[in-house]
């Protein structure tokens, strides 16, 4: 069929046998899943086997783009990976931005699916229908910087890069898959990558899409755009300071964790986004993106000159800044810079280094166990060389590359200390202070995470806001927020823009862009974002997800905040998951009723996957 | 005529989408631009578009004489034969090829519209 937003084909590697095969999109999987994470969900919950090792042949991934993905669309390049993830042993998605997505689409691809393992390095190659694997011994043990760089150089500049750094390659549960300075950060799917040996992806595309209805479609592109120029957010703060524009938010508001999650204030003044903000060159947008929240930053003396990044985001300056009691932002942005380099994922890194400084004061770790280094509170040199041993896997950095949930099994007393979710390190934000986002980091489907749901914007930043601690209404905004949500990471939009942007000027984007009956009003939208979440949760439940990981760590409901605005507060996030199940119609262990799915037309689906 | 100013782009080739949908009508990609971000990453590169130079080497390189200036540069399809003389010729990398038909495509202004300078968020092109 002739197809309108979608490029219209799938392209399947299989790196154990070298095939490559080009197949027609399924039209009915793009009107009941959209594309990107749901594409990832419904050829994942159909393909993968039940229980098998992310880091096995067995395992796939689907890197996906949305039907919006390479249009003129706003803030519109994003590109979905979706496999099974080492760090949690359940679902795993990332997003990310950059020029990889809309180069694929203008190949000629909404969809690649990387199935088998390859005995030796290879690097895959696609220029239009020319597809092939190739050797890449010679860049095998290099990082993603030097990788990227030297790959630009041999095919052209206008070729994009996908790569894994020596973190991945080594199959550490931190390791991020990073495309030119974006990265798919969080869950390990660099290591998933590396253990199908697969250090690389070039691309590079000469066509272009079309529209169903491209004067209509003009026009909501405008208006979209005028949306975003207008906005205070996408129009103003974020282009000034990128995602750090929430610094002075958090910290006025107490849901900026410190210390490894043990205070909400440090002595003196915080880091605010002006400071950050002083490092910055300028500004790099997304492919078709005028938010530019993107900044390069550059380090120009002292002990860190001639540090670069593109960053560092607000995550980061939390990860490598607060959680490890340190204020000194060269320092943040070479640690961000290293983690880019090795393919790491900087706020799982920045989360585990805080947790070792967290051991190393209440004694449960020595010099003996560190080889050396002096894990006290900010001893930023003790730092920046774990994140070089974590990144090469050298000695206890072999271990601190586990991820939290490892350490805290033996490192002893220190179970419980650690920060994380279902074995995803947490990001910077304290569930003590936003009950909403407890909620959301214990129904998260990838573990602690805020990109399925950051309810603070409802809390502290709307008019009329719920209030960080009342518990009414916030299950509703949490599962709203993830419906949504999964939608925006199908659609090829930025979840940015659609902070901005109303269903009721997105759904025409994806209705005249597509033209899909399925895909033409707000509600069958939305409906698809429950339908690709329900069938993420049946994934999960099928990979051994059970109703009692649905929540955080223990001491946010028996340790109260111990200063700042939200002092003396805890959060006791178990009526919140009882009440989100009810909402969400699945029953007390937290499975979909046959009711909702006979609504969302996955009855069929789950039934067959249980024979 | 555009003006650039190289430290202002932000790299998000919306004036690129742009040219082409202006001159392909209906296509959403970047690939048939006449204006054109160079590469340079992890930098960000030069714009390279057609200045409207005094010296008009393309006009004066091509050797079939199917280029010509009427406030911005014509091409002559009929007289074109696609050897890329013109876009060797440029110094600005102002003139760029047709991926699909072969043909120079270079700045015509959009009828003075200047599409490109509309699309950009960033104020990285502007009339000079």
């Amino acid at each position: 069929m002739e197809w309108s937003g979608y490029a219209g084909k799938v392209l399947e590697v299989d790196l154990t046998s070298g095939s490559i095969t080009i197949n027609e999109l399924d039209r009915d999987m793009a009107e009941q899943f959209v594309g990107g994470k749901g594409f990832g969900a419904s050829i994942l919950y159909d393909r993968l086997p039940a229980g098998c090792d992310p880091l096995s042949p067995e395992n796939m991934i689907v890197l996906a783009t949305g039907p919006l993905t390479g249009t003129s669309v706003a803030a519109s390049g994003r590109l979905e990976l979706c496999t099974k993830g080492p760090a949690t042993n359940l679902w795993l998605d990332c997003n990310a931005g950059g020029s990889f997505g809309p180069e694929l689409k203008y190949a000629g691809y909404d969809v690649l699916i990387i199935t088998g393992a390859a005995s030796e390095p290879v690097m895959l190659v696609i220029e239009d229908d020319d597809v092939r694997l190739v050797s890449a011994d010679e860049y095998w043990g290099q990082d993603t910087l030097e990788t990227s760089r030297r790959l630009k150089a041999e095919f052209g500049g206008d070729y994009r890069v996908t790569c894994i750094g020596q973190a991945g390659e080594l199959l550490s549960p931190l390791a991020s898959v990073q495309t030119e300075y974006r990265s798919f950060g969080r869950g390990g799917a660099g290591a998933v990558m590396g253990s199908k040996k697969l250090k690389a992806i070039v691309v590079n595309g000469s066509g272009g899409l079309r529209a169903a209805d491209s004067a209509k479609l003009d026009m909501m592109i405008r208006e979209a755009a005028n949306e975003l120029a207008n906005s205070p957010d996408t129009g103003s703060a974020r282009p000034e300071f990128g995602t750090n524009v929430l610094l002075s938010l958090m910290e006025y508001t107490g849901i900026h964790p410190n210390k490894n999650f043990q205070q909400s204030t440090l002595e003196g003044e915080p880091v605010t986004e002006l400071e950050v903000s002083r490092y910055f060159d300028r500004s790099r947008a997304c492919f078709a993106c005028p938010i530019r929240c993107s900044k390069i930053a550059r380090v120009k003396e002292g002990r860190f000159k001639g540090a670069f990044t593109e960053g560092p985001e607000y995550e980061t300056v939390w990860a490598f800044g607060g959680h490890c009691a340190n204020k000194d932002i060269p320092t943040i942005i070479e640690a961000e810079h290293v983690c880019d380099a090795y393919g790491l994922d900087a706020v799982s890194v920045g989360n585990v280094i805080g947790f070792l400084m967290d051991c190393w004061e209440r004694g449960f770790i020595t010099a003996e166990d560190t080889a050396g280094l002096e894990f006290t509170w900010g001893n930023v040199e003790a730092m920046i060389e774990a994140v070089h041993l974590m990144g090469k896997r050298e000695g206890p950095g072999m271990d601190w590359s586990m991820g939290v949930r490892y350490l805290e099994g033996i490192i002893p007393g220190a179970a419980g200390l650690g920060g994380h979710v279902k074995g995803l390190e947490l990001p910077a934000y304290d569930p003590r202070a936003s009950k909403a986002m407890a909620l959301a980091y214990a129904t998260s489907d990838r573990g602690g995470c805020h990109l399925r749901s950051w309810p603070i914007s409802e809390e502290v930043m709307v008019q009329n806001p719920l209030g960080q601690h009342t518990l009414e209404f916030k299950p509703e905004v949490v599962k709203g927020q993830q419906d949504f949500y999964s939608l925006i990471n199908s659609s090829g939009l930025c979840l940015f823009a659609a902070f901005v942007l109303t269903m009721e000027q997105i759904a025409p984007l994806m209705e005249y862009a597509t033209g899909l009956p399925g895909l033409d009003s707000a509600d069958k939208l939305i409906a698809a974002g429950e339908r690709i979440n329900t069938l993420v949760r049946l994934f999960n439940l099928r990979e051994g997800l059970t109703a009692d990981q649905d929540t955080i760590p223990d001491r946010f409901r028996t340790d109260p905040l111990p200063d700042g605005p939200c002092k003396g507060e805890t959060v006791d996030v178990a009526q919140l998951v009882s009440a989100y199940y009810c909402l969400r119609e699945w029953d007390s262990e937290g499975r979909p009723t046959e009711e909702l799915l006979n609504k969302l037309g996955l009855a069929e689906r789950s039934a067959a996957s249980q024979q | 005529m555009i003006k650039t100013r190289k430290t202002e782009c932000t790299n998000c080739r919306l004036c690129m989408l742009a040219c082409t949908a202006a001159h392909e009508s209906g296509l959403h990609s970047s690939k048939f631009s006449r204006i054109h971000i160079e590469d340079a990453w992890p930098e960000i590169g030069a714009i390279h578009v057609c200045v409207s130079c005094a010296k008009q080497f393309c006009v004066e390189a091509c050797p079939e004489k199917a280029l010509s200036w009427d406030g911005h540069v014509v091409l002559d399809k009929d007289k074109c034969t696609r050897c890329g003389v013109c876009s060797e010729a440029c110094p600005f990398g102002g003139v760029r090829k047709h991926p699909v038909s072969g043909y120079p495509l270079v700045c015509d202004t959009c009828n003075g519209r200047y599409l490109c300078i509309k699309a950009c968020p960033a104020g990285a092109i502007s009339r000079r």
